[in-house]
């Protein structure tokens, strides 16, 4: 997710009921794990994710996820020592 | 106080990033060789020990040929995204090229096919490099059919 996000930032997210196109979000990929993404695309009942960094590769960029999910909106990325950056 | 934060990640693929066209090139050369090794084979001898022999080097062209068809599609497929189709526009052509190429030396065991396929994967192969910023000069294979190879050019250690 560079540039946006980096490895070890902090994020600030929200609970909420709908994703909305472009924003980032944190989602359950399963018990233990969470992802965290770009919304690329929505659809009626799927929606798919992007990175941020197009030189990467990531197999949540192929798929398509439920939008009966739990999702965290990321609102503000918080990078140590001073620095935030609103989502 | 930070004990509590759930990590998220941005990334699954395992193992990330790490693609390669040599397999693909590889098993071109495979096929070039047991085209070439099945014509090796006298016509009139029909023992069973020829049979068995003909039999196993049309098996093993067909897995070749295949492993180029699939190792070509993970590449084109994950690895290339948007940045690199814009810059080599005309990658889609040569990978449907590859695949009709590969059906190819599948379905009969014509040499010149199966050196079309090596020439193809070789030019995927500089593609694919030239995407990372690596030149790649081209080399004669060390082993039969000594064709050319186009290989990336790499740090020394």
């Amino acid at each position: 997710m560079l540039p946006t996000i980096r490895h070890n930032d902090y994020l600030l997210t929200f609970k909420v009921k709908k994703i909305e196109k472009k924003s980032i979000i944190v989602s359950f990929l399963d018990d233990k794990r969470f992802i965290v993404k770009r919304v690329k695309d929505i659809s009626e009942n799927f929606f798919t994710l992007s990175s941020d960094n197009k030189m990467t590769e990531s197999e949540f960029c192929n798929q398509k996820f439920s939008a009966n999910k739990i999702f965290y909106k990321a609102v503000l990325a918080y990078r140590y020592p001073f620095k935030f950056n609103l989502l | 106080m930070f004990k509590d934060f759930q990590i998220a990640e941005a990334h699954c693929d395992i193992p990330c990033k790490i693609y390669d066209p040599a397999i693909a090139q590889v098993a071109a050369l495979s096929v070039v060789r047991l085209i070439d090794l099945l014509h090796e084979i006298d016509d009139d001898d029909n023992s069973l020990k020829s049979i068995a022999h003909r039999s196993r080097l049309v098996i093993e062209k067909e897995a070749q040929a295949k492993i180029v068809k699939n190792e070509v599609n993970i590449i084109w497929g994950d690895y290339f995204k948007a940045p690199q189709i814009e810059s080599h526009p005309n990658i889609h052509t040569l990978v449907h090229e590859i695949m009709m190429t590969a059906s190819k030396c599948k379905q009969d065991v014509i040499r010149e096919n199966a050196e079309e396929l090596v020439k193809k994967v070789n030019e995927f192969a500089t593609i694919f490099w030239s995407t990372k910023g690596i030149d790649t000069e081209n080399v004669v294979c060390p082993y039969p059919p000594e064709l050319i190879v186009s290989r990336p050019k790499l740090d020394s250690v």
